[in-house]
């Protein structure tokens, strides 16, 4: 019986695999019936993420995102040993909450790199015709909210993220002809590993504020999992260049 | 705790800080310091503080006890 969330014959790359959004993302795409290659620098993460996904058929890649030029050469190995992909997620993303005042190069660079670098280098990876699956196939940048509006300390982490949505802009207009298609998710504040870090340094009133500007309370990972798994099945097979909030509400104000 | 003194010189913009000086005196001295005076804490001495902890500090020698004894614990 046709499916359009059915996700069988197909690999789908997830980097930020060992936690967080990419995990859930990875455990979703395998419910789906998908093959995952899951991506993390954190090898004890990867396994454990790849211990929860149903099916078989999933690969593993221990790569450090910063090393730009590792990207396209562990896409395309994996590609090669396990076959070629219909997606690819970008999951993997840094904080940096600084106020101006500390936002010397060094301070952001780090972010900036595998936030957005490392994004574009991922498409680039993904694009090749010995990886993409001859029909096409669909990408996903997990940008954020602070990628559409900005708060106190978010300056560094917004340019990352908002950088995202030009990339997904103009990559979905320049992929078209080949059945690429490239979107964004723009999470509103979720309960990650990130999150927990942050929230942890918050008094129980800046807590409070947070809460109060998602409607629907903060999210889990699950939420924006499932909107990735959307935009890359075939239901989601007329979007493209979206930037998708995905926030309880958030940016609805 | 010579990463602290040289975090809190760039955050309070001024070019030494003291044992005694209270944090609160410093024009800088507002919720978003708060935040990312946390977050150096916990990235260079592995310390989880937060803003309510902050509350009870007064100086920057409490400062640095706080961190040594939550290090110590």
């Amino acid at each position: 019986m046709y499916h359009p969330f059915d996700m069988q014959r197909r690999r789908i790359l997830v980097t930020g695999a060992a936690s967080g959004i990419g995990r859930a993302t990875c455990v979703a795409l395998s419910q789906l019936s998908a093959r995952v290659s899951a991506v993390d620098i954190d090898a004890e993460g990867l396994a454990e993420t790849i211990r929860q996904l149903a099916g078989d058929g999933h690969s593993q890649i221990q790569l450090d995102l910063t090393q730009l030029d590792q990207i396209a050469p562990a896409v395309t190995k994996d590609a090669a040993a396990n076959g070629s992909l219909s997606g690819a997620v970008h999951a993997a993303g840094l904080p940096c909450v600084e106020p101006i005042r500390l936002l010397e190069p060094d301070a952001y660079r780090r972010a900036l790199i595998v936030n957005t670098e490392a994004a574009l280098s991922l498409a680039r990876a993904f694009q090749r015709k010995d990886v993409c699956a001859p029909d096409g196939g669909a990408i996903v940048f997990v940008s954020s909210v602070m990628g559409l509006v900005g708060s106190p300390g978010s300056a560094a982490y917004s340019m990352s993220k908002a950088a995202l949505h030009g990339l997904a802009r103009g990559l979905a207009l320049e992929l078209a002809p080949r059945r690429i298609r490239v979107n964004c998710v723009a999470p509103g504040f979720v309960n990650t590993p990130m999150f927990a870090r942050l929230a942890g340094f918050w008094d129980p009133q800046e807590r409070a504020r947070v809460e109060a500007d998602h409607p629907l309370g903060i999210g889990s990972p699950e939420d924006i999992a499932n909107a990735i798994c959307f935009l890359l099945s075939s239901a989601g097979r007329w979007i493209t260049g979206c930037i998708l909030p995905v926030d309880g509400g958030y940016t609805a104000k | 705790m010579s990463s602290l003194y040289s975090t809190l010189t760039k955050l309070l913009e001024v070019d030494a800080v003291q044992p005694d000086d209270k944090l609160r005196d410093f024009d800088n001295w507002d919720s978003l310091t708060v935040l990312s005076l946390c977050a150096h804490v916990d990235a260079s001495c592995g310390v989880s503080l937060s803003a309510q902890d902050l509350q009870a500090v007064n100086t920057v020698d409490d400062l640095e006890r706080l961190i040594a004894s939550r290090k110590a614990a």
